[in-house]
C-alpha cells in the first residue's frame, strides 16, 4: 500500500516536473518581456504624470507630448506587461491543473514574438502622433486585428487542455480562467469592430470604447489573478479553499456585475442615460465579489501569518487581494451619485485604475511568478533583498499613487465644481498631488528594476541551485538557503 | 494519460470547437450588423447635406469667377511699386502720452 502511493507520488512529481519543462520557454519569454514592457511602462508614467503639474518638462521633443505619452504608458502597461503576464499565467496555471503537457509550447514562444512587435509597432504609432486616441484602444486599428489573432494563437491551447483534461473535479481557478479566456476576446472583437471597423454613430463608438476600459480589467486581468490567488493560497498554505460556496458566489457574482460595468465615465453624454447609471451601479456592486473573494482568500491563510510573511508569493498574493478588497471599497464610494458628479472629470479615475491594474493584477501576478519562475527553470530566487525591496517599494509605490490621485482628484473636482474660485485655482491644487504621483511612479520604477533584473538573472539560469525555496524569513540551521545543488538530483523544485 | 479524454480526435474537436467559440462573437456582431442598422436620415444629417450642398455651390462660384493670372499679375505690380516707393510719416496723428500725474504728497 504504501509503495503504490509512494509510486504514485513519484509519477504525479514526473509529471508535474514534465510539464514545467515544456512550459519552460513560452513562459519565462512572457514573463521577462512583460517585465522589460513594465519598466519602460513606469517610465513612460513618470514623464506622463509630470507632465500634468510641469508642463513645459521635456517639452523639446514633439513624441512625448502629453496626450502621446499618456497613450503609450497605458498601452505599454496593459498590453506590454499586463497581457504577457497573464498569458504566461494561464498556460502555465492551465495546463497544472488539466494535468496535460504543452505540445505547442514552439508555436506559442513564435507568436509571442509576434505580440511583442506589434506592441512595439503601436507604442511607436502612438508617439508619432499616429495613434487612435481611444483610451486603452490607443493603438492604431490595423493593430487591433493582429492583435487578437496573437491571443487566439497563444490561449486556444489551453482550452484544448481543458477540454482533454482527465475528467474529475474542475478547480476554482479553472473557472476564472476559462471565463478569462473566453470574455476576452468577446470585449476585444466587440469593442474592435463597433469602434474601428462598423460606422457606426461616434458617440455609441465611444460609450463601446469606454466599456471596453472598464470590462478590460473586470473580465481578463482580474480573473487571471482571482485564478492565480487561488491556487496559490492554498497550495502554499496547504489548507483548502475555505469556503466552495463562497467561491462560487463571487465568480458569478463578478461575472454578472463585470459587463456592465464602463460606461459610467460617461455621465451626461448624450447616450441614453440609463447606460453610465447601469455601470455605476456595476461599479457600486464590485464590492460584492471584493468581500467575497476577500472573505475567503483571507480565511484560507488565516492563522498561516509566519508563511504569508515567508513565501514571496503568498505576501504578494495576500496585499493584492487586500488591495482587491480596497478597490471594492473604493469603487463604491466614487460610483456613487455625488461622488461621480465631483470627481467625473478629475484624477480620481486614473487612481482606481492603477489600484485595480497595478494594486491587484500586478501583484498577484508578481507572487504567481515568484512562484512559477522556480519551477520551470529548477534555480531559486538569488536574492531575498531583492525580492524584499520590490515587495515595499511597489506597495509604498500603489500606495501613493492611489492615494494621491483620489484625494487630489477630489480636490480638483471641488474646484470645479465651486464657480467662485477661478479655474488656476484648481489647477494649483491638483498640480501639489500630481507631484506626489510622478514621486511614487520614481518609487514603482526602484521597485521594478529590481525584479527585472532579477527576473533576467533567472532567465539566463543564474538563479541559485537548491531545493530550499527563497525565503523571506528563514529560520535554517545550516545555510539559509540549504545546501547547494542538490536540485539537479530531484525531478522538479518543490513547496 | 486517460486515453477516453484525450486523444487526437478529441484535440482536433477541441481546437475548432474552441475557436468557433471564440471568434463567435465577432461572428454574431458581423451578422447581426445589418439587422440592426438600418439606413436612418436624421434631420442632423439632412441638414449637413444642405450645407455641403450650399459650400459647394460656394466653392464652385469662386472657383469660376477667379482669375488667378490677374491676380497674380496685380500682386507683381503692387510688390513692384511698394519696393520702389520710400517710406514718408503716416498721415494720421499719434497721440501724445499723457503727462504722468504728480505724486500726491504726504
Amino acid at each position: 500500500m504504501a509503495e503504490t502511493t509512494s509510486n504514485a507520488e513519484s509519477n504525479d512529481v514526473a509529471l508535474r516536473a514534465s510539464i514545467d519543462r515544456s512550459l519552460r520557454h513560452p513562459v519565462m519569454f512572457f514573463f521577462t518581456s512583460g517585465a522589460v514592457w513594465l519598466a519602460l511602462a513606469i517610465v513612460l508614467g513618470l514623464v506622463a504624470s509630470a507632465k500634468k503639474h510641469s508642463p513645459e518638462f521635456l517639452s523639446c521633443f514633439s513624441w512625448l507630448d502629453a496626450g502621446k505619452v499618456d497613450g503609450a504608458h497605458m498601452s505599454a502597461l496593459i498590453y506590454g506587461w499586463g497581457a504577457q503576464a497573464a498569458f504566461g499565467i494561464i498556460i502555465w496555471l492551465m495546463a497544472r491543473l488539466s494535468r496535460k503537457e504543452c505540445t505547442n509550447a514552439g508555436t506559442i514562444l513564435t507568436v509571442g514574438h509576434l505580440w511583442n512587435l506589434f506592441v512595439f509597432i503601436g507604442l511607436i504609432c502612438i508617439l508619432s502622433g499616429n495613434g487612435s486616441g481611444i483610451a486603452y484602444m490607443e493603438f492604431p486599428g490595423f493593430i487591433w486585428p493582429l492583435l487578437i489573432v496573437c491571443y487566439l494563437a497563444i490561449t486556444i491551447w489551453s482550452l484544448v487542455q481543458f477540454q482533454v483534461r482527465d475528467a474529475g473535479h474542475v478547480y476554482v481557478s479553472q473557472w476564472y480562467l476559462l471565463a478569462g479566456l473566453l470574455w476576452f476576446p468577446w470585449i476585444a472583437v466587440t469593442a474592435f469592430l463597433f469602434v474601428f471597423v462598423f460606422d457606426g454613430h461616434p458617440v455609441m463608438a465611444t460609450a463601446i470604447a469606454s466599456w471596453f476600459k472598464g470590462s478590460l480589467f473586470l473580465l481578463f486581468f482580474l480573473p487571471t489573478a482571482l485564478a492565480s490567488a487561488y491556487y496559490l493560497a492554498p497550495k502554499v498554505t496547504g489548507r483548502p479553499v475555505y469556503s466552495y460556496n463562497l467561491a462560487l458566489f463571487g465568480f458569478w457574482a463578478l461575472a454578472f456585475l463585470g459587463p456592465w460595468a464602463g460606461m459610467q465615465k460617461l455621465v451626461g453624454a448624450p447616450i441614453p442615460q440609463f447606460l453610465p447609471y447601469m455601470g455605476a451601479a456595476a461599479m457600486v456592486l464590485i464590492l460584492i465579489p471584493a468581500i467575497s473573494v476577500g472573505l475567503n482568500i483571507l480565511k484560507t491563510v488565516h492563522g498561516h501569518g509566519d508563511i504569508v510573511a515567508e513565501s514571496p508569493s503568498l505576501r504578494f498574493t495576500s496585499s493584492g487581494i487586500v488591495l482587491f478588497v480596497a478597490y471594492g471599497v473604493l469603487s463604491f464610494v466614487l460610483h456613487t451619485v455625488p461622488a461621480m458628479k465631483m470627481t467625473q472629470f478629475s484624477y480620481s479615475g486614473y487612481g482606481l485604475d492603477i489600484l485595480g491594474f497595478y494594486g491587484v493584477f500586478s501583484l498577484c501576478a508578481f507572487g504567481a511568478i515568484y512562484f512559477i519562475v522556480p519551477r520551470i527553470t529548477r534555480r531559486e530566487w538569488l536574492s531575498r533583498r531583492f525580492i524584499s525591496w520590490h515587495y515595499f517599494l511597489s506597495l509604498y509605490g500603489v500606495a501613493s499613487i492611489v492615494i494621491c490621485a483620489v484625494v487630489g482628484g477630489v480636490t480638483q473636482g471641488q474646484g470645479i465644481e465651486d464657480v467662485a474660485q477661478p479655474f488656476a485655482t484648481m489647477a494649483e491644487r491638483a498640480s501639489q498631488y500630481g507631484w506626489g504621483v510622478t514621486i511614487a511612479w520614481a518609487f514603482l520604477l526602484f521597485a521594478n528594476l529590481f525584479f527585472c533584473l532579477h527576473l533576467l538573472l533567472m532567465w539566463a539560469r543564474l538563479g541559485r541551485r537548491s531545493s530550499h525555496p527563497t525565503l523571506l524569513k528563514g529560520h535554517h540551521t545550516e545555510n539559509p538557503h540549504g545546501p547547494e545543488g542538490e536540485i539537479d538530483n530531484i525531478g522538479s523544485a518543490s513547496a | 494519460m486517460d486515453h477516453t479524454r484525450d486523444n487526437p480526435l478529441k484535440r482536433f474537436t477541441a481546437f475548432w470547437v474552441a475557436l468557433l467559440l471564440v471568434t463567435a462573437f465577432g461572428i454574431a456582431c458581423i451578422i447581426l450588423r445589418p439587422m440592426t442598422h438600418a439606413k436612418v436620415d436624421s434631420a442632423m444629417e439632412a441638414a449637413a447635406d444642405d450645407r455641403r450642398a450650399v459650400r459647394a455651390e460656394v466653392d464652385n462660384a469662386q472657383r469660376k469667377n477667379l482669375n488667378q493670372s490677374a491676380l497674380d499679375e496685380a500682386f507683381k505690380a503692387k510688390a513692384v511699386s511698394l519696393l520702389k516707393s520710400e517710406p514718408k510719416p503716416g498721415k494720421v496723428a499719434v497721440p501724445k502720452p499723457a503727462a504722468e500725474p504728480e505724486p500726491a504728497s504726504e
